[in-house]
């Protein structure tokens, strides 16, 4: 049996085509090999090959292995910045532009968050409970913009200390549990929405009409048209996030955005979004109804209000998506975790902190002590007031109810 | 005085019972202290903003009525004057919040 005869070997100079180039395969590969390189978090030093990690407040990359710098690179910052129309976005019914990235779903929280397939410790950064699902491929859109860190994981952890210390009635040894633990730099998905409005509302202004020792409101019937815009009102574009978590830790420097780059992810994890586009503007207009409420209030005036009707008509909204940095980590005490999450950026504290049931028990019965003083003030003043309405007759025999005949 | 067994286990329980309903008072009081000063948004809602203020409030006013009670107590020595202080006091309490 005759073997058959390998291809002749093409020229030379003859330019190199690969047959595959056009087709929807290789057209596919190549998108996946952009998004690979454009999520790629790896960067290597180049000195040593160690892994190097954003090093925030520096605005550059530090070796872990030989502490050389590696600047980020700089990218105009305009992109960070743009609004994107809101409404055409939807209407076109073009998806955002997402990558794939190996993620883990909490179970507990619903957080989906990136991890490495071969890392060892798989703990929900923002629930702090165990992952035992396996680490797949999920789409996250890829933000325009982000807040990079610019506090060290040292100075949260001094954050965090002093606004432990500063709780009133909370258990002795909490900052002491606390100090043992580190913290997990997570940037958190983030929509922001801008809006212009114009409401028409109809309600009733309610005054105040003294007549003798009675009081009663006199109402009347208003009507009228407040405007007002709304500049970057933020969404959490997820679940895990709840919203004391997020004004908690406002404000937030959004005239700081950085184009995203993901040098400044290095070292950080990053959360995938949970909450779409629609969703998160639903939820901005469940915020500023409530803000165009208390508008329609101040324009009402008088010492009541009632909104009979409210009719609000939004135009030019516009959104951007972004990523926020957090600081988060979980300390014990008796046997309950807490959470703890500091402002990336501005430093701001925000935790669940333990009470001590012994010191609150202490407050409140110093409290109640100290109602004594005023107790025995009104008992006092008030014997002269009282005598005449007291119908029994005095103990005493000399017809006082008081031994000093007071 | 009439009874001062009485009077002593009473005041007792009666500390007891408001410290105990104290306390969580005092926990919404101190959430809303410390919410006030570090929430930036709207996310406190505005009974979580007053309910401990509102709370404590009221349970300073029972405080204060129950201490002029025991107080007119040992200072007549007899019940009968303190209960009926006690009842002019409520009364006067409950003119003044209806008028508000």
């Amino acid at each position: 049996m005759s073997q058959p005869s390998p291809p002749p070997p093409p020229p030379a100079d003859a330019p190199l085509v690969n047959p595959w180039s056009g087709t929807r395969l290789a057209k596919k590969i190549r998108q996946a090999d952009a998004a690979n390189r454009r999520n790629n978090r790896d960067f290597p030093c180049p000195n040593c090959g160690a892994d190097l990690r954003f090093d925030p407040g520096a605005s550059a990359m530090k070796c872990t292995h030989c502490e050389a710098e590696v600047a980020v690179p700089h990218v105009d910052d305009e992109a960070a910045q743009e609004e994107f129309d809101l409404r055409a976005q939807i209407s076109s019914g073009v998806e955002l532009e997402t990558i794939q990235t190996p993620s883990l779903n909490c179970t507990t929280c619903g957080a989906s968050v990136e991890f490495d397939a071969d890392e060892h410790s798989r703990l929900c950064p923002f629930c702090d409970s165990a992952i035992v699902a396996d680490v797949t491929l999920q789409r996250s859109i890829v933000p325009q913009g982000l807040l990079p860190f610019s506090k060290q994981e040292k100075e949260a952890q001094e954050r965090m200390h002093t606004w432990l210390n500063s709780r009133w009635f909370a258990p002795g040894g909490i900052t002491k549990n606390a100090a043992e633990e580190h913290f997990n730099g997570v940037y958190v998905p983030t929509w922001t929405y801008d809006a212009n409005t114009v409401t028409d509302y109809t309600g009733k202004r309610g005054r105040r009409v003294r007549s003798g020792k009675t009081t009663r409101i006199s109402w009347t019937r208003v009507s009228g048209t407040v405007t007002g815009s709304f500049d970057d009102v933020l969404v959490s574009g997820s679940q895990s996030v709840s919203v004391e978590f997020k004004d908690a830790l406002a404000p937030w420097p959004l005239a700081d955005l950085e184009t995203y780059q993901t040098e400044f992810l290095a070292g950080f994890r990053a959360e995938n979004h949970t909450m779409g586009l629609e969703e998160g503007y639903a939820e901005s207009q469940v915020f500023m109804r409530a803000k165009i409420r208390d508008w329609i209030k101040a324009d009402i005036g008088g010492d009541r209000q009632i909104i009979t009707s409210a009719d609000t008509r939004f135009s030019d909204e516009t959104f951007k998506h972004i990523l926020l940095p957090v600081w988060i980590t979980h300390y014990t005490l008796e046997g309950t975790r807490y959470r703890m999450s500091v402002n990336g950026q501005t430093g701001k504290v925000y935790g669940q902190r333990p009470f001590s049931n012994r010191k609150l028990l202490l407050g409140a019965l110093i409290g109640f002590l100290a109602m004594s003083i005023l107790g025995g003030l009104i008992s006092v003043s008030s014997g002269p007031d009282i005598r005449p309405y007291i119908a029994r007759s005095p103990a005493t025999a000399d017809g006082n109810w008081f031994n000093n005949g007071n | 005085m009439d009874y001062p067994i009485q009077f002593a286990i009473s005041l007792l329980v009666v500390i007891a019972g408001m410290v105990v309903a104290g306390i969580p008072l005092l926990k919404a009081l101190t959430l809303a202290i410390e919410g006030h000063k570090e929430f930036e948004g709207d996310s406190m809602t505005r009974r979580q903003k007053t309910q401990g203020w509102i709370g404590a409030a009221i349970w300073s006013l029972v405080a204060i009525v129950i201490w002029s009670f025991f107080i007119d107590w040992g200072r007549a020595g007899n019940i009968d004057y303190a209960t009926d202080a006690l009842a002019y006091r409520v009364e006067k309490l409950a003119e003044a919040a209806s008028r508000s």
